[in-house]
């Protein structure tokens, strides 16, 4: 059974069952996928010619968008591996696929879906597979908030700060189940240790620390140092505080500001997860170059990147953004993977000889003070200033009031503390601010391939260039 | 390149105080010599002019080495780090001494360096309570008290951080603005204790602009702008330099400081040229947190 039709985002999508689409890719497309292609198990677990293929299916098979899609899927060279869940959700995963030798900009998608389906979408470019993505999973908060897991953060520091939002939830369920309400819920470090280790151990989507284990793929654990050394990270970034219980005087953890504020906003409005890893096939060996999860809430898309530090140790980003933020920070990690400069996101460009130069006034490239345009030495450290042909690395200003002697009126020089007319010693100048305006907001297009934007789109839908 | 660039600036050694105290001494003195040669240079008839000219060169050049000499002589300290990649951000910077050629406001000495591309801006106040040194030149480091702009941070794209950074035995505070998504099209404020600033557009060309922004701007009201993301903040004397998000134990609010920036010039401070009555017509008729608190 094979159904076909057009979906939002203007993705070509089809849905194949599991015991045609061996026949589909093997017997009526000839197409051999590699060993990580996510078709691959479907293949090898196919006998070819083994069942009889319906007019239906060859019609599927002639359509060159199918072709396209299977094709990609077969001989991927980017893949992003996505699994997602949570309280309201079953575990669930998919994979998009890209190959620029058989299509430059298309990601094809396969899913798994209902009755043994396989659900497979087809985006003409990256942006429109993001676009799709991203109004997947994240949500719309109305403004920005605290980051209160601010980066870099080792794994150990992240899983336990993560297992701190989950204690506020399971301490306010405790609290309900036993009738006893409190404005300042409270754990014990015995309880706060014990529970970890059933979490991390869990897999349970309901929760946000076995979330993160279970939907970032191949997360590598092997590192993970269990020395309570690092539980210090969540007294210091106030998630857990020391304190007696009020009533037996044990020592205990109450939350902080941001264990309350994260706690709240996991308990009340958090639904699902989902984790990606994002490898690219490079002189015949696959990279990885990028794992995340995102969890979004009504106040934040909360996504943690991973990331290595200087010593090629493991470390993690999490921000708190709003929906414009992430579309702009997943695009910018596609931009950068698509044109293969993802492992050079940190290197810094030159600002040396690139300062542009234009207007009236210049910086000594000596002492860095600012001189008139036609200035042949500097005022303050007497260096010649390079013809105009050969200051092409000196920046000028587009404007510069004219300060005159408050004794004899002659022009001043900028900078000037004595007035070279009369000698009189000049006051420091003092400015006013002018109103700063805003430019004023025009139609928006893209600047590169002129389609109309969205309001507050980060980057073209249509050709993917950051607007 | 980069690689390589970084591990040269680490591993530079920052000159003495007494290496320092000598440079600025032999700077002064040039100054002083090529201010005199110049005097004469301009009073002199134009076809006697070569005669001296060569002289001139020769002054000059040996004073822009000594420029060359005090700047990869600065420290480089780490002074802030960015809330969006965690990058620490180190610069070069004279934390010897007010006095330094860093901190002369119309002519700071600052090597041209690279900051991580999610700075925005930069600014800073200090701490002003012992005797400043007579430094011949103007110093404006900014008011006596950490503040923002609200006019950059109105802009959910920019997020602020405060630390702290001694200056010989004066409290500074670095107030760095970054953003990931830079918002090339909005104007920045000037380097700190600097007439200008320099900044690259969005096709990667550097430029150099001057803004007016006035200590009405300034927004000292920091605890609105934590808990609202848009300010963060590192501990003093903190090495590792970890952010931190919540007002609790935050040392940098309710401080007492002069809320204009000061100006300091040989040996004496410089508040504001306008008087009260001026401030609070001015006060009245602007909203300094941009908006935001309402």
């Amino acid at each position: 059974m094979s159904n076909k039709q057009k979906l939002i985002y203007e993705s070509f999508s089809f849905q194949v069952s599991q015991s045609e689409l061996g026949a589909l890719i093997i017997d009526l497309l000839k197409l051999k996928p590699d060993t990580r292609s996510p078709i691959k198990a479907i293949c090898d677990n196919y006998i070819p010619n083994s069942i009889k293929v319906s007019k239906n299916l060859e019609m599927v098979a002639s359509d060159e968008s199918v072709q396209n899609t299977l094709q990609i899927l077969a001989k991927p060279e980017l893949i992003m591996e996505n699994r997602n869940g949570g309280g309201s959700q079953v575990l669930n995963y998919f994979t998009a696929c890209q190959a620029s030798s058989i299509n430059e900009d298309a990601f094809a998608v396969i899913m798994p879906s209902f009755e043994g389906t396989f659900m497979f979408q087809l985006f003409e470019t990256p942006w429109l597979y993001l676009a799709w993505w991203i109004d997947l999973y994240a949500s719309k908060p109305l403004e920005p908030v605290p980051n209160f897991m601010p980066p870099p953060l080792q794994l150990e520091s992240l899983v336990y700060l993560l297992h701190s939002i989950d204690c506020y939830r399971r301490c306010s369920f405790i609290s309900q189940l036993s009738f006893t309400p409190t404005d300042s819920p409270s754990i014990t470090l015995d309880a706060y240790v014990e529970t970890f280790k059933q979490s991390i151990k869990s897999a349970d989507l309901r929760w946000l620390l076995p979330s993160f284990f279970a939907l970032v793929p191949n997360l590598d654990l092997s590192e993970f140092n269990e020395d309570a050394e690092y539980l210090k990270s969540i007294t210091e970034l106030d998630f857990l505080l020391p304190e007696k219980n009020n009533n037996t005087n044990d020592a205990v953890f109450g939350f902080g500001e941001a264990g309350q504020f994260m706690g709240v906003e996991f308990y009340r409005c958090w639904f699902q997860s989902i984790g990606f890893e994002i490898s690219v096939l490079t002189n015949n060996k696959w990279q990885i170059l990028q794992r995340g999860f995102l969890a979004p809430t009504s106040l934040a898309n909360h996504l943690i990147l991973t990331e290595a530090n200087k010593n090629n140790a493991l470390t993690f980003n999490h921000q708190a953004m709003t929906r414009e933020a992430l579309e702009f920070k997943l695009s910018q990690i596609f931009r950068s993977i698509l044109s293969g400069t993802l492992d050079q996101m940190a290197e810094l460009p030159s600002i040396e000889n690139q300062v542009e130069s234009s207007s009236n006034f210049i910086i000594c490239a000596s002492c860095g003070a600012k001189l008139p345009a036609d200035a042949k030495f500097c005022n303050h450290c007497g260096a010649p200033v390079p013809k105009e042909e050969e200051s092409s690395s000196i920046p000028k200003k587009p404007e510069q009031k004219v300060r005159k002697c408050p004794v004899c009126g002659a022009e001043l020089p900028p900078g000037a503390k004595f007035c070279t007319s009369c000698g009189a010693p000049v006051p420091a100048q003092e400015k006013v601010a002018p109103a700063v305006e805003k430019p004023i907001p025009q139609v928006p297009k893209c600047p590169k391939c002129g389609a109309e934007l969205k309001p507050g789109a980060k980057f073209c839908t249509s050709c993917g260039e950051k607007v | 390149m980069g690689d390589k660039m970084t591990r040269i600036k680490r591993e530079r050694i920052a000159f003495s105080d007494t290496e320092r105290q000598d440079l600025l001494e032999k700077i002064s003195d040039t100054k002083s010599e090529l201010k005199r040669f110049k005097i004469i240079y301009n009073s002199l008839d134009a076809d006697k002019e070569d005669d001296l000219q060569s002289k001139l060169e020769i002054m000059s050049k040996k004073l822009q080495k000594y420029y060359s000499q005090y700047e990869a002589g600065l420290p480089r300290r780490t002074l802030s780090r960015c809330p969006f990649t965690g990058v620490p951000v180190q610069l070069s910077i004279d934390t010897i001494g007010i006095d330094g050629l860093w901190w002369d406001y119309e002519a700071a000495a600052r090597p041209i360096e690279e900051l991580p591309p999610s700075v925005f801006a930069f600014s800073g106040a200090i701490n002003i309570k012992s005797e400043i040194p007579n430094m011949p030149f103007l110093c404006k480091p900014g008011p006596g008290r950490p503040f923002v702009i609200p006019r950059l941070l109105v802009n959910p794209e920019i997020k602020a951080v405060i630390s702290t950074v001694k200056i010989g035995n004066i409290t500074a505070w670095p107030i760095f603005y970054f953003a990931e998504d830079i918002p090339y099209e909005l104007i920045r404020i000037n380097d700190w204790g600097r007439d200008y600033y320099m900044a690259k557009t969005a096709n990667d060309e550097g430029y150099a602009m001057q803004t007016y922004d006035y200590y009405i701007d300034y927004d000292f009201d920091l605890e609105f702008y934590i808990r609202t993301g848009r300010l963060l903040w590192i501990k003093p004397e903190d090495d590792e330099f970890k952010l931190n998000s919540t007002i609790n134990d935050c040392p940098y609010l309710n401080l007492q400081g002069n809320l204009y920036p000061v100006a300091l010039y040989n040996g004496e401070i410089w508040n504001s040229l306008l008087d009260d009555e001026s401030v609070e017509e001015i006060k009245q008729n602007f909203k300094p947190t941009g908006g935001l608190h309402e």
